[in-house]
């Protein structure tokens, strides 16, 4: 009898993270591609894919906010713990629901993430469209320059991102991490084996006993 | 316009191959020279500055035209008072050798080619200007603004970026179904008129899908419409020499008892490519050709307009030469 399930991530948490997973994938495939030589009609999909992915954040974020654990991505003291067992090449004490790694991992997302849709709706002032006329005077020339150059910068260090993502996510020893943002769940022997249960701070059990 | 030019080394290739390994070589800092006609002023200007020109002039290959059984063949480096003066252009495709002539002046003519004249760049008076405008690579549109010149600009089809395409042959080329034949080392590749020219929307700084290693070779035009009715005219402020503010080109298939069979027209100098007119092709196709089928297609030519600050006029103009192109053909 295999081990019991733990509910690692609700549907609605996982829908959210691929739908931001597809809108943050057209935005740089659009927004990168023809730099590279690759040319087609990519402005109208990549201004619609960041609306779409600022609606999903602010989703997120109120989701965050009145309906999950704030605390579960908060840094502690056992974090330094962490880091010093680490450098000692100790193993030091288990995190609660996301490791040190996914939190800083999240932080920096958020970060990013956060810099390119603020200069991105910005940006929108530059076109025109059916819901508004472009106001190319909204902010100063040198305003403009300085949100060209985070929206930029934000994109490049979103690509490495999301290659440290990709990579941490399909190694054999992580793959339970990717199977929970697929079916939900991980066993009770990785989170025991993986995480500290009491400092587990918004799981619900469920199908215990049935797998 | 200054009176010096930077320097830059000039290469003067006798064949094809020389002049892409050329361009191979420098890459996005060589400089393809057809006539000249447009070069030396962005180098006068100082707004463009290459490493290296390849002057094409020197590739017999590029130069001139041939019947072929599909129809006929005109070499890139053509110029374009010989394309107006040929009897076989005269003969079959009048379209092309009216256009031609109509370009420029006869000294230009007489040394601007069929090649440089389709892809020259915007005409855009902030982009020739050297103003780093989206075009330029920058992130600003000065034309699209409130008070921006924008008398030239485009009606339709803005992506950022207003200018239009100046070239009087390119909507010859779009309603003559021609094919563009493109060299590069990596091979040939071959593209229907209306794929070659590109918007703002497709690629900000470039009004032709040519790469830096791309060479135009030839321009093939089918035999489909040889001898077709025709009708081109170019609207300028000057009539002897200057660009279009609006041309308007027409191929048409007419039966005997007077109903139009098939048609192609195309405007120029309202959008940034060569700005295919589908509703009036739709509209006049099966109708009489008369005043009143002028009319109600000249009604719908310049559908879906967005027109700028200054250049409302085109709109009007864009119609009545729709109507004078499908009665006057």
């Amino acid at each position: 009898m295999s081990s019991p399930r733990i509910e690692r991530h609700k549907l609605i948490d996982r829908a959210f993270h691929w739908a931001m997973a597809a809108a943050m994938f057209a935005l740089l495939i659009t927004g990168l591609a023809p730099k590279l030589g690759i040319s087609f009609e990519w402005l109208l999909i990549h201004w619609v894919a960041g609306l779409l992915l600022t609606v999903i954040i602010v989703g997120h974020i109120v989701r965050a906010l009145f309906w999950q654990s704030l605390k579960s991505m908060w840094f502690t003291a056992a974090d330094a713990t962490a880091v010093s067992s680490l450098l000692g090449k100790d193993v030091g004490p288990k995190p609660g629901k996301y490791s040190l790694a996914q939190r800083l991992m999240h932080h920096a997302v958020t970060l990013f993430c956060l810099a390119a849709i603020g200069t991105g709706l910005v940006m929108l002032a530059k076109i025109d469209s059916p819901l508004w006329t472009r106001d190319p005077y909204l902010i100063s020339a040198e305003a403009w320059g300085l949100v060209y150059v985070v929206h930029g910068l934000a994109a490049l260090i979103f690509v490495s991102l999301i290659v440290l993502h990709v990579y941490f996510a399909i190694r054999p020893e992580k793959l339970f991490y990717l199977r929970s943002m697929v079916f939900g769940w991980i066993s009770r022997d990785e989170m025991t084996a993986n995480h500290d249960p009491a400092l587990w701070t918004d799981h619900t059990s469920r199908h215990e006993g049935q797998s | 316009m200054k009176d010096m030019m930077p320097k830059f080394d000039l290469f003067q290739p006798a064949d094809i191959e020389t002049a892409l390994k050329l361009l191979d070589k420098y890459g996005a800092k060589a400089w393809k020279m057809a006539g000249g006609q447009d070069s030396l002023d962005w180098f006068k200007d100082r707004a463009k500055r290459p490493d290296a020109v390849i002057d094409l002039s020197g590739i017999e290959a590029l130069k001139g035209i041939r019947e072929t059984a599909a129809g006929l063949e005109i070499g890139a480096m053509t110029t374009l008072a010989e394309i107006a003066a040929n009897p076989i252009v005269k003969e079959k495709f009048g379209l092309l050798a009216t256009a031609a002539g109509r370009v420029a002046s006869p000294q230009i003519r007489t040394v601007g080619t069929i090649g440089g004249n389709v892809s020259q760049d915007a005409r855009c008076w902030y982009y020739r200007s050297g103003l780093d405008c989206y075009r330029a690579g920058g992130n600003t549109c000065y034309a699209g603004t409130p008070q921006g010149m924008n008398r030239e600009h485009c009606l339709f089809g803005a992506s950022r970026c207003v200018a239009v395409t100046p070239s009087d042959t390119a909507p010859v080329m779009v309603a003559l179904e021609a094919e563009f034949v493109i060299r590069s080392s990596k091979g040939e590749r071959v593209l229907p008129a209306d794929k070659y020219f590109i918007g703002p929307a497709v690629n900000i700084t470039h009004m032709t899908v040519l790469e830096p290693g791309d060479i135009l070779m030839t321009i093939r035009i089918p035999s489909k419409w040889a001898g077709a009715k025709f009708y081109y005219e170019k609207v300028a402020d000057r009539n002897t020499w200057d660009f279009p503010l609006v041309n308007v080109a027409s191929a048409m298939k007419v039966k005997a008892d007077g109903v139009i069979e098939d048609i192609r027209i195309v405007c120029g100098a309202v959008e940034c490519v060569p700005r295919r007119l589908n509703a009036v092709e739709d509209i006049v196709k099966g109708s009489p050709q008369n005043e009143d089928t002028a009319t109600l297609a000249a009604s719908s030519a310049a559908r879906g307009a967005a027109p700028l600050n200054f250049n409302h006029f085109k709109i009007p103009l864009m119609e009545n030469l729709v109507k004078r192109a499908i009665r006057d053909s």
